[in-house]
């Protein structure tokens, strides 16, 4: 609207352009004869209230998602309002396009009365600037261009802009929030920001805890917009573009200094709010006495639970009174099933784990022909994995186990049991095959060594070696002290027993 | 004291109905029979029952009418239900067949009236409920989420890994 500049540059316009201002100036005067031209101001005035569309909001970016006012929030604009997408601005703002004179009459009011909004934040964001946008076309850029191609006075006469504060894919924190300003006074609302006041790590809401890092990070962030209003209202400048820009800009800056979690983090505060949903489990809302009489009631009690093999063993040959409850020995696939409260959450299996292993008995078989070719590698050292994979809060609270020592050369008698505390102040030899029953002759039903026996002579000095060896054992892992855990105690035992399994093997061999 | 038995007592639920019951039935709760020995005068004030709401306690109620009957519990019975069965009777098995929130509810007023065989009832169901099932059916019954972070959930696929791959 500046007449000088216009003249000087009408200096500079080439022939055919001059054409088109002969045309353009003959148009407008031609136009003062429209029926609708001639209307006096007032009534146009009256006739544009009703035909311009007022109180809609604006969505420049056209995001994919559709948004509700509800998203914009209600409370910060007080009339009746629609968020419209951007195609439908073509058509709203037809008027704008008509003539000059409708243009400069009606651009204050189609300015004035809606409101533009648009996204910042979504800058830094991989996901969008790599695919959506194609690195060029993001967010800031739209809305600066958008900001740029708008008439000056159209911009002069802006009430309203609402920005989205879009954070990064993985901010969940302020993804719905947006900031109204008003920009006459500068003002500005915050809808949706008390999404900060919920610290997803302690769970308390409206607090800040000293000690808790997620608190004091919303804390930073509230700051940090308030620190960007500020700056906005410190602004010299009275260019309304120059004005908007910066203040898209600073903002933009704001939702880039939140520290984008990473996709570990964003797993962490999703398992963290499953965490505080759990709390509303029927289960778990119970007193916790109740709940632990619950365990008791379905944790398996007394058990056996043999790692080694697949099959059910019955175990009527073992003596009753060393393992009382049990009537057979469970095999593996079992575990599963009598064992899943350890595995449903967090809690359950905290309260269970330890009552799991204090009550039930398990088996280990220890081979003593650890080298023997015949024998897969996960057979070879199964014990000792079962022991290295154990939960830290399960050896500690198993109160017995059974350790068979599994002598390949020596089925019949060498399917030995010894029954251990894990403390191993005590041990007892638990024999699977009646030693007193002498296989190799086939005279069981004699119940007593047979001198002329070799087999029976054998069996009687393997047993008294095996004695000696537990002996012998106990005073080694002894020896390792106390400060070791149960696990590596247990280890250590398996590692003696083994070694003194492979030399009674060759003990035995001589006679065979 | 012969017509003790046809004594009656008000009970004043949470949301103040006014339930009459005989005082034999009532008192199978421990809260109900100290209350009655300290306030003296049972029948006259109501007495409230301040945690549960009336369509739970005549549920409860329900309970204490068909086992107002039992003996008492003595010290030895009270050591062998530490056999662990969860073997429940089948009056009380259908007694039991409400939906989850009332079951919940039922424990929760069996704890706070003082009923201990209710409560021993109301656990077992639970605990019918726990046994036998998958981790993944548990939490579907009882509504709770795998809150498991990823390291656990590894230690507890190794922890499996004994029982599985054979």
């Amino acid at each position: 609207m500046a007449p000088s500049g216009a003249r000087s540059r009408a200096k500079k316009l080439s022939h055919h352009q001059v054409q088109h201002e002969m045309r353009r100036s003959y148009n407008e005067t031609e136009n003062d004869e429209s029926p609708f031209l001639k209307l006096p101001g007032e009534i146009r005035n009256e006739i544009y209230e009703l035909a311009i569309p007022r109180d809609i909001i604006f969505d420049i970016n056209d995001s994919k998602e559709d948004t509700y006012i509800e998203d914009v929030g209600s409370n910060i604009i007080h009339r009746r309002c629609e968020i419209r997408k951007r195609e439908s601005y073509k058509r709203h703002f037809g008027i704008t396009q008509v003539c000059r004179r409708v243009r400069k009459e009606t651009l204050p009011v189609v300015y004035g009365d809606n409101t533009f909004m648009w996204e910042v934040g979504r800058g830094k964001d991989v996901f969008y600037r790599n695919w959506k946008y194609r690195g060029k076309k993001n967010m800031n850029v739209i809305a600066e261009s958008w900001v740029l191609s708008r008439p000056v006075e159209a911009l002069r006469h802006m009430s309203r802009i609402i920005l989205r504060l879009r954070g990064s894919k993985y901010v969940g924190i302020g993804n719905g929030s947006t900031a109204s300003f008003d920009l006459g006074a500068l003002t500005c609302k915050f809808v949706g920001l008390e999404e900060f006041d919920l610290c997803f790590y302690c769970a308390f809401e409206g607090m800040v805890m000293s000690d808790c890092g997620g608190c004091q990070e919303n804390a930073r962030k509230k700051q940090n917009f308030e620190k960007a209003m500020d700056s906005v209202r410190d602004m010299s400048t009275d260019e309304p573009a120059a004005k908007l820009l910066k203040l898209i800009q600073v903002f933009d800056k704001t939702m880039a200094q939140f520290e984008t979690p990473s996709p570990a983090q964003h797993l962490e505060m999703q398992r963290l709010q499953r965490q505080l949903e759990n709390e509303k489990s029927p289960l778990l809302k119970l007193p916790a006495e109740i709940r632990n009489e619950i365990y008791e009631l379905c944790v398996p009690h007394g058990e056996v639970f043999n790692t080694g093999s697949t099959r059910d063993i019955d175990i009527e040959g073992v003596e009753e009174d060393t393992i009382s409850c049990a009537t057979s020995i469970r095999s593996p696939k079992d575990y599963k099933r009598y064992f899943a409260m350890t595995q449903v959450c967090r809690q359950l299996r905290k309260e269970t784990i330890k009552m799991c292993y204090r009550n039930n008995i398990f088996m280990l078989r220890v081979f003593a022909a650890a080298n023997e070719p015949w024998l897969s590698s996960s057979q070879r050292n199964q014990a000792e994995r079962w022991l290295k994979t154990r939960d830290s809060a399960a050896l500690p609270a198993l109160s017995q186990i059974i350790l068979q020592l599994w002598n390949p050369h020596d089925y019949f008698v060498g399917m030995d049991m010894v029954l251990f505390e894990p403390t191993l102040k005590t041990h007892k030899i638990i024999s699977w095959a009646d030693i007193e029953d002498c296989e190799y002759e086939w005279h069981s039903d004699s119940y007593a060594p047979r001198r002329d026996c070799e087999r029976c002579y054998q069996d009687f000095g393997r047993l008294r070696s095996f004695g000696r060896m537990l002996e012998e054992a106990r005073k080694e892992v002894k020896e390792i002290g106390s400060k070791k855990s149960p696990g590596e105690k247990l280890l250590k035992l398996i590692e003696i027993f083994r070694s003194d399994l492979r030399e009674e093997q060759w003990w035995w061999r001589q006679y065979a | 004291m012969a017509s003790e038995g046809e004594q009656t007592v008000k009970l004043v639920s949470s949301d103040n109905v006014e339930i009459v019951t005989e005082r034999k039935v009532a008192e199978r709760s421990m809260l109900i029979k100290n209350m009655i020995e300290d306030l003296g005068a049972p029948g006259e004030e109501p007495i409230p029952i301040m945690n549960v709401s009336e369509a739970v306690l005549r549920k409860v109620l329900e309970w204490c009418t068909h086992h107002k009957n039992d003996p008492a519990p003595s010290q030895d019975d009270d050591a062998d239900s530490r056999k662990k069965t969860t073997d429940i009777e089948d009056w009380d098995q259908k007694f039991m067949q409400v939906d989850q929130e009332m079951l919940f509810e039922i424990i929760l007023a069996a704890n706070y009236m003082d009923i201990k065989a209710l409560l021993d009832v109301g656990c077992k169901t639970v605990a019918n409920m726990i046994k036998g099932k998958s981790p993944e059916e548990i939490r579907k019954t009882f509504n709770i989420q795998n809150d498991f972070t990823p390291e656990e959930e590894d230690q507890i696929r190794r922890e499996n890994e004994w029982a599985e791959d054979r």
